[in-house]
């Protein structure tokens, strides 16, 4: 017999705030510092100018030019890291927002983000059309390319803040934040209030508001209600706004707000989180063996050689309609199994979360990959930047033989490690979004069961994968035209 | 109020004029920049030759044939080969190409990845002058066998 169930009220998820981060000797100044993010942004701004410049000016040879190097190997591998073991860095860091004070003075005030694309269709779009840009153009094999894939974050982000009041960039846009926001729900730092009741008697909510020296929070989140760590970009503009000094960046169990925040039943945000999961798989599938044998398929049974069309296709297969329908039946069989009249969608919402971890470990199986094998790469292609400038401080011959970060004998185990972590936390995650949802266990079984076979499938997939020999095509000699 | 906005007015030039030295400056630097893989003998014929002759992952050996405009053999050239794959943050293939009495030089490399790769020539040939040439090359997987690719 079916039931119309409650489905227990959920508490804002929030962290104790036993250490701040903002309160740590040295590190708190400079990171409450009105100008402290813009030194962080600076630095990666430097990045992004020499990424741009070398990409223009520099060998079109991939491993040579520090616009490939830097972009595709380092950024990567440290920001799937940095997520991992402390935040969303990248996002606080980020310097594409910087023109954003010159864009406002240029705005035409008043103007909101169009209400329907509030939402992350726009940035599940956004990630799609990066990875298929990555994919059919080989992003990863010039330099000139991916140069002006930088350039055009500069231009996409000041346009944005130009014509829109509220960041809609980094809230509804940018594919880099989107996968930032998703995997930062198990980063282990959250922003929170150190004392919620200084909150409610607040007039200004600067926090969100901001104050007469210092922006609210771009992303238009407050504070006391803030119970997970998507759209939050990690800026502490609230911790230098709030007159009271009431924001805290607290430490957490770092898959706690998986199973403990409150999601609204926004198939967007399921979308969101099940499609980088399974995106990873397809960025991975690109490199292995079976894909050139996939598009030959696609070229003899249906006669589509287009390698953009064959590209688009497979993305879109595999990063949006293969989730979207698995997601769908399996709310249905979890609905059914659990004899809940409740939406799908709010079924969805409840377990999406379980899948930030295993997406976690198949990208850091894969970004990883690329960074223990080439992250002392950036060395000699440094040197070789030198020597071009007639810079010969280190000596005339760039040691080109300088890659590997760890020994090659471990990054295999690594790999698997990372995939079967991810996998394990995700069951885990599953079990107590489960038991959270249904106090009787086999209830609980019964529901969490179909979610649970789609993560054992995705683990399965990631292993095959990563065990198979690596075959990497590019566009040859290619880049600038 | 007018102070302010005379300051105000102040710091907007001096952006302007910071931005602005910097813009000259990084175009200063552009122009100064010079490849160290620069061509400076065009005119000699570097011909490849590798083995096997459908490269797959493992051992390969890469005979390289100068000639000059007059198709007489160019020795006495010191010649390096540098395999790199496509894709950034992979470990190169080095060789050195040792000139043998019949006038070839020859290398011994390994592939040690199936994938697209770039193959570097680059060597001082006996007046001085730089050579560099780049060819891709194909390597297929061990298990690939004769797939047609």
């Amino acid at each position: 017999m079916t039931t119309l169930e409650k489905v227990p009220q959920r508490s804002l998820y929030r962290p104790t705030p036993n250490l701040d981060v903002l309160r740590v000797p040295l590190l708190g100044r400079v990171l409450r510092w009105r100008w402290g993010r813009l030194v962080f942004q600076l630095v990666l701004l430097l990045a992004a100018i020499w990424v741009i410049y070398d990409g223009w000016t520099g060998p079109q040879l991939a491993p040579a030019n520090s616009a490939t190097v830097l972009a595709w190997v380092h950024y990567r591998g440290l920001v799937i890291l940095a997520l991992l073991l402390v935040g969303n860095l990248f996002c606080f860091a980020c310097p594409f927002t910087l023109p954003r004070t010159l864009a406002r003075k240029l705005s035409v005030h008043g103007r909101r983000f169009p209400r329907f694309l509030r939402n992350k269709w726009v940035s599940i779009a956004g990630v799609l059309l990066i990875f298929w840009l990555y994919e059919w153009l080989d992003l990863w094999a010039s330099p000139w390319l991916t140069a002006w894939l930088a350039l055009a974050y500069f231009v996409g982000a000041f346009a944005l803040e130009a014509i829109f009041t509220e960041s809609p960039f980094c809230k509804y846009v940018c594919p880099l934040g989107a996968f930032n926001f998703v995997h930062s729900m198990a980063s282990p730092l959250q922003i929170t209030a150190r004392d919620a009741a200084i909150c409610h008697t607040c007039v200004g909510k600067e926090c969100i508001n901001g104050s007469s020296t210092v922006p609210g929070c771009g992303t238009e989140l407050f504070v006391p209600q803030i119970d997970s760590n998507m759209d939050c970009t990690l800026c502490l503009d609230c911790a230098r706004a709030c007159p009271f000094d009431n924001v805290a960046l607290t430490p957490r169990r770092p898959w706690s707000e998986l199973y403990q925040s409150g999601w609204r039943p926004r198939w967007d945000l399921v979308m969101l989180v099940v499609g980088i999961a399974f995106l990873g798989l397809v960025n991975a599938f690109g490199m292995v063996p079976p894909v050139y044998a996939l598009q030959t398929w696609l070229a003899s049974a249906w006669g589509i050689s287009n390698v953009a069309l064959q590209t688009l296709l497979v993305l879109v297969a595999g990063a949006l309609l293969l989730p979207a329908l698995l997601t769908v039946t399996v709310a249905e069989l979890s609905r059914r199994l659990s004899g809940r009249l409740e939406q799908r969608r709010a079924i969805a919402a409840a377990y999406a979360p379980a899948f930030v971890p295993m997406s976690l470990g198949i990208w850091l199986a894969h970004y990883g990959f690329h960074l223990a094998i080439g992250g002392l790469s950036i060395i000699p292609v440094t040197h070789s930047f030198l020597l071009d400038h007639g810079i010969a401080w280190f000596g005339s011959q760039p040691n080109w033989e300088l890659s590997f970060l760890l020994p090659n004998g471990w990054i295999l185990p690594l790999q698997v490690a990372a995939v079967l972590g991810g996998f394990g936390l995700s069951l885990y995650v599953l079990t107590r979004s489960a038991l959270r949802r249904n106090p009787i266990p086999v209830s609980a079984l019964r529901e969490m069961l179909p979610w649970a076979l789609m993560v054992v499938a995705l683990a399965m997939v990631a292993l095959s994968i990563f065990n198979l020999p690596m075959e990497m095509r590019g566009t040859i000699l290619g880049g600038a035209p | 109020m007018g102070m302010q906005r005379i300051g105000h007015s102040m710091r907007a030039s001096a952006l302007r004029v910071t931005l602005l030295a910097l813009l000259i400056l990084a175009s200063g630097i552009a122009c100064t920049r010079q490849n160290s893989l620069r061509d400076e003998a065009p005119e000699i014929q570097a011909e490849l030759l590798v083995l096997p002759l459908t490269p797959q992952v493992g051992p390969a050996q890469i005979s390289v044939r100068l000639s000059d405009t007059s198709g007489a053999l160019v020795r006495d050239a010191v010649l390096e080969l540098k395999g790199d794959m496509t894709h950034p943050g992979m470990t190169p293939a080095l060789a050195e190409a040792l000139e043998r009495p019949d006038g070839l030089y020859v290398a011994s490399m390994e592939w040690s990845m199936a994938g697209d790769w770039i193959l570097t020539l680059q060597g001082k040939l006996s007046d001085g002058r730089t050579l560099v040439r780049q060819y891709a090359i194909t390597v297929l997987g061990p298990e690939a066998g004769s797939r047609d690719r």
